[in-house]
């Protein structure tokens, strides 16, 4: 099973590459006025626009470095009238993994932890903690994100 | 009474005795006077009328005599002869009657005279007719009517004569009560005189002798030395004053003496002060005598010591000529240095250009550096993707996923080639800008040091001419040092002078100590003497 790997700060995380549509150079986002923390604006992918998420400002309330490295992974979302689309902003994201999900472990502490945080896996550098996109939104900034197009009808 | 003064008191008696005197005197003038006035009035009036009055009767006794001779006479010529006598008889009694009426005095005198002249005019025309009556006629007309006549006449004379005697009488008597009168005017006079020259004798004396003898008490007291006591006259006179000029005279005695004891007492201190400072002073006088002659010996070095400065400034000055020589040939050097400096200078400026050459180069290596990043980032990010689509085609993708990561491996070492280069050109790149500002930094080094060489040319310059200058002016220090060597040797001989001179002031500071010690005793004695005098406290 692949893995995309990339870094918050100096920790390592990791994404199913099975949800991942595309993998995209840092691009400047459209500034939304008044979004909800962690969403820093819209990314235009193909002409439609995708609210963009900065990882590092939701984890760690620091925005992620405008490096090269820096890279926004775009990921499919499953919502209630079908897929939406949904960009997230690391830094370090330069490498796959390929690891069987029974190498991942719970770290027992999960309680009180936000739900998007899965378990680690352990390598000669230390552990990687698995990311579950599908609950990086609450459901009330779900419903926000992706009522737009039945508000809009 | 106390506030009168002697000379009141000595004018007051005298007037009250000399007032007492008048008196008296003016009382017997008075007296006296009456007296004399009465004596006038026997004298002129009362005496004159007696005798009249006397010489009447008489002549009326001889008329009755002669009256009656005739009568009994025979013969012819006696009787004319005594008619005779009778006529002239009358005229007598006619001027005795003239004389009496002159003196009389009194209303009853009057009425007794008229009486009498107008018996008299009566017995004279009676007496005529009978004259001429033969004798026996004429006996018995006597008889008959001339006798009664005569007693009547002779009555009224009696009366004249009893009248100027009772007047008399008074007379006297008023002379003898006013000569009593006056007598004891002058008694009294003379005691109430004597009495008050008495009374106010003593008082004078009272008034004299009490307060003089006070004052001679006070005197006494002060001739002993006593100045503490005062005299206080309950009186206004010329003792009061005097009282009030001794007691002036006792406060001033008091304040001088007091001023004396406190002058005699600082004096002594003074003089013990003085006496301490003429033997301090005397020892100081030894110390500069002693010290002079240090300060000689020393004046004698410094002599020698100029002396010596005087060959060392002539050493000075050659080597003075011999430094504005050197300087001279260090001038042109720096001159020479100053050119070397600018064209280090040009050769900074050059190596300067090279150096702004090479990290423009270096500025181009960086760009390109910056491409091949940007491709091997793209070459990553497309391994990535090819990845996760190879990952999708599951079984038909694992050849492509196979050449996309060894794609992405290729992309990660030119990243990391170029990581490398990109820090050496950014070494280069700080080096050459270090390089730069060292450079300028130098080149501002020299310009200044270039500026300094001038300055130190300059002041080299000055240094030569002031070295040069210094030559006359070591000559003016050189006659300066003979000069001073001669000063010192004259401040010795002063210093020896001042020596003696030292030397005779102690002797006359020890003779101003004997004659300090002489004045402590006279001082001593002052003090002695006036400690005799005791004053108010």
């Amino acid at each position: 099973m692949l893995f995309l790997m990339f870094r918050i700060g100096k920790d390592r995380y990791v994404l199913d590459a099975a949800q991942i549509e595309q993998v995209l150079p840092l691009v400047e986002a459209k500034e939304l006025p008044g979004a909800p923390a962690g969403i820093v604006g819209v990314i235009s992918y193909h002409g439609e626009p995708v609210p963009l998420i900065d990882l590092g400002l939701l984890a760690t309330g620091r925005p992620v470095a405008e490096v090269m490295s820096s890279r926004i992974i775009l990921v499919r979302y499953p919502g209630a009238e079908g897929e939406h689309r949904l960009a997230l902003c690391a830094e370090q994201v330069i490498e796959t993994l390929k690891r069987e999900p029974g190498d991942f472990v719970a770290t027992g502490v999960e309680a009180g932890l936000p739900d998007y945080l899965g378990p680690v896996a352990a390598d000669a550098d230390g552990f990687i903690q698995w990311i579950r996109a599908p609950a990086l939104l609450s459901d009330e900034l779900r419903a926000l994100l992706f009522r737009l197009p039945g508000a809009a009808a | 009474m106390t506030s009168l003064t002697i000379r009141q008191r000595i004018l007051g008696s005298f007037l009250a005795v000399l007032l007492v005197l008048t008196a008296v005197s003016a009382a017997s003038y008075r007296w006296f006077r009456q007296a004399e006035q009465e004596a006038l009035t026997i004298e002129t009036s009362t005496v004159p009328a007696l005798v009249a009055s006397l010489k009447m009767r008489e002549a009326w006794a001889r008329a009755q005599g002669m009256l009656t001779s005739f009568a009994v006479e025979s013969d012819t010529t006696l009787r004319a002869a005594t008619l005779e006598r009778l006529k002239a008889n009358r005229t007598a009694i006619t001027q005795g009657m003239v004389a009496y009426e002159a003196t009389l005095d009194s209303p009853e005198d009057r009425r007794n005279f008229e009486a009498l002249r107008a018996a008299a005019g009566a017995f004279w025309p009676a007496e005529e007719a009978a004259l001429s009556l033969p004798p026996e006629a004429l006996r018995a007309a006597i008889h008959t009517d001339l006798m009664p006549r005569l007693a009547t006449i002779d009555q009224v004379l009696d009366e004249a004569v009893a009248l100027n005697q009772a007047a008399e009488e008074a007379s006297t008597e008023h002379i003898v009560g006013l000569v009593r009168n006056a007598e004891s005017g002058l008694y009294i006079g003379f005691a109430i005189a004597a009495a008050l020259s008495v009374l106010s004798g003593f008082l004078l004396f009272r008034a004299v002798t009490v307060p003089l003898e006070r004052l001679v008490g006070m005197v006494t007291v002060m001739r002993g030395g006593d100045f503490s006591e005062r005299l206080a006259l309950a009186r206004r006179d010329e003792f009061a004053t005097l009282a009030d000029g001794v007691n002036t005279m006792a406060d001033e005695l008091t304040t001088l003496i007091g001023q004396v004891q406190k002058s005699s007492i600082q004096v002594n201190t003074s003089l013990t002060e003085i006496a301490a400072t003429s033997k301090e002073q005397q020892a100081t006088a030894s110390e500069i005598a002693a010290t002079t002659t240090e300060i000689g010996a020393t004046a004698k070095e410094i002599s020698a010591t100029s002396n010596e400065l005087v060959r060392t400034m002539t050493e000075v000055s050659h080597v003075a000529e011999e430094t504005a020589t050197l300087a001279g040939g260090g001038q042109a050097g720096l001159a020479r240095m100053e050119a070397t400096m600018r064209h280090v200078m040009e050769a900074a400026g050059a190596i300067n250009g090279k150096l702004a050459v090479l990290s423009e180069k270096a500025g181009n290596i960086n760009q390109m550096v910056t491409t091949i990043t940007k491709v091997a980032d793209q070459t990553n990010l497309l391994s990535l993707n090819a990845a996760i689509e190879a990952e999708k085609a599951g079984q038909y993708g694992r050849g492509f996923a196979v050449v996309a990561t060894e794609i992405r491996r290729l992309a990660d070492q030119t990243a990391a080639s170029t990581y490398d280069i990109e820090q050496m050109v950014r070494d280069i790149q700080s080096a050459v800008a270090a390089g730069v500002m060292g450079m300028d930094k130098f080149s501002e080094e020299v310009r200044r040091g270039m500026t300094e060489v001038q300055e130190v040319g300059g002041q080299l310059s000055q240094i030569i001419h002031q070295v040069q200058s210094l030559v006359p002016r070591f000559e003016v220090a050189n006659e300066g040092m003979q000069a001073q060597a001669t000063g010192a040797e004259q401040i010795s001989d002063a210093l020896s002078q001042l020596s003696e001179a030292a030397q005779q002031t102690v002797e006359s500071l020890h003779q101003s100590n004997i004659a300090i010690d002489d004045l402590n005793q006279v001082s001593g004695g002052l003090r002695s003497a006036i400690s005799r005098f005791r004053l108010r406290a």
